[in-house]
């Protein structure tokens, strides 16, 4: 027999797993400190690529200065300055991500434990009935 | 009233209905316009401006996930410019770039914005879309609104000043390319305008978000508000250039089809519609679950005509 009760049950609890649940479940699938440290990982990798791309455009735009002062240059105090200007510039990334990322892992938990708060009504439901 | 909710709930009805064709049928006449368009202000490559190709990029675009198109109208930017000169293929190669790792990674649902806010641009609304970013997305928004209008005058100067760039000897490759990045990085209005819609985003959110009646209408007038005083200011400030006649009656326009959005969204959240397949052990269940939209029945008031008696009026 359909009860009216659990297929309103079942439908919110399949439409939350269609809407994000699943993203959700397979977050919630890492520990805090995985998940987030995978994120600042894969966000200083895309960072470093974004700063080769913009140095090497950088670079092709000064080419003629860049050519001209390469012998005269001082290579390492150059080298210190870029560097720390990219550690400054990663730094400040990885930190919106872990910002960003810390509070999606909560939400995701938050929405997680809802799920199956429902799921265990829905297994209550199915006991009542037997 | 009574006749707008009525009508609202018959197009809710008809999209909860036809969701499943009406939804690839969008994305293909959006992708169908973005394509046609960057075809009709660059068109450098002869091959991509064929009707063919435009549509059958558009029918994959319709079948794919959303990024697909503006994977598409970025592949179409930089062949065109590469058709041009291989400098401004590159230019927006690193814009492209830059804009996908470092900030799209985070939201790429956002990144429709991008495609969309040029679109508006050559509709002479571009103010929509950031009144409409501050209604239905969050703030941070803000940046992909930017990102867009650095994107919309990226190409608007590539395609302003080709006599200038082939002025250029093509030898000199490094020159071609600076001449493209100082055109449009120099660019006053678009500063002017970033700022302003990034501004706009921000402040719509804000207001919208206020415990107050009526806050999504109070938010797009001060959003509007907002939008046209920080052009005009940054106009006259920054000595860029701007139409002022251009900016109040776009604005307007654009509040206008706001107020429209937030009538659809707000009131009637038929994007809401869930459909849902699952089992137990009895039986197979498709459910199709549509949020209510509550009609208030107008009230009826009963007026008595009545004769009136006319008075005998003694002279």
């Amino acid at each position: 027999m359909i009860r009216e009760e659990r297929v309103i049950l079942m439908t919110k609890l399949q439409a939350y797993e269609n809407r994000g649940g699943k993203k959700d479940i397979r977050i919630a699938g890492y520990f805090r400190g995985d998940y987030i440290g995978a994120q600042i990982l894969k966000s200083v990798i895309c960072m470093t690529l974004a700063v080769a791309v913009f140095y090497a455009g950088y670079i092709f735009y000064n080419l003629e200065d860049f050519l001209k002062n390469m012998y005269q240059m001082d290579w390492i105090a150059y080298a210190g300055t870029q560097l720390t200007r990219y550690l400054v510039l990663v730094t400040g990334y990885a930190l919106i991500t872990y910002l960003v990322y810390a509070y999606r892992y909560t939400k995701a938990k938050k929405g997680l434990k809802n799920y199956y708060g429902g799921l265990k009504a829905l297994n209550a439901m199915y006991h009542e009935e037997a | 009233m009574t006749e707008l909710l009525l009508a609202k709930e018959t197009l809710k009805t008809f999209v909860g209905r036809n969701e499943l064709y009406l939804k690839p049928l969008g994305k293909f006449l959006l992708a169908l316009l973005a394509l046609l368009m960057i075809n009709s202000s660059t068109g450098y490559m002869e091959k991509l401006n064929s009707a063919s190709i435009v549509l059958v990029v558009a029918l994959m675009c319709s079948f794919m996930p959303a990024n697909f198109t503006i994977i598409c109208g970025a592949v179409f930017i930089m062949a065109h410019f590469y058709a041009l000169s291989m400098e401004c293929a590159l230019v927006a190669l690193i814009l492209f770039l830059i804009l996908s790792l470092v900030y799209f990674r985070f939201s790429p649902r956002d990144a429709m914005i991008v495609l969309i806010l040029p679109i508006c641009f050559a509709l002479k609304i571009p103010y929509v879309v950031s009144l409409c970013a501050g209604l239905l997305t969050a703030p941070v928004s803000a940046v992909a609104v930017a990102c867009g209008v650095i994107v919309y005058y990226m190409v608007g100067y590539v395609t302003g000043n080709v006599s200038g760039l082939s002025a250029l000897e093509a030898e000199d490759m490094a020159g071609r390319f600076r001449y493209v990045v100082d055109g449009f990085l120099k660019n006053k209005t678009m500063a002017v305008v970033a700022l302003a819609f990034a501004m706009t985003v921000i402040i719509v959110y804000l207001v919208r978000r206020l415990p107050i009646d009526h806050s999504w209408t109070i938010a797009i007038v001060v959003g509007t508000i907002t939008q046209m005083v920080v052009l005009l200011l940054g106009a006259l400030v920054m000595d860029a250039e701007v139409s002022i006649v251009g900016i109040i009656i776009g604005s307007i326009i654009s509040a206008g089809i706001a107020r429209v959005v937030e009538f659809m969204m707000f009131q009637m959240d038929y994007s809401r519609t869930e459909n849902v397949q699952f089992e137990d052990d009895e039986y197979y269940y498709y459910v199709k679950a549509v949020p209510k939209v509550i009609l208030t029945k107008p009230e009826k008031t009963v007026k008595k005509i009545t004769t009136q008696r006319k008075k005998k009026r003694s002279h």
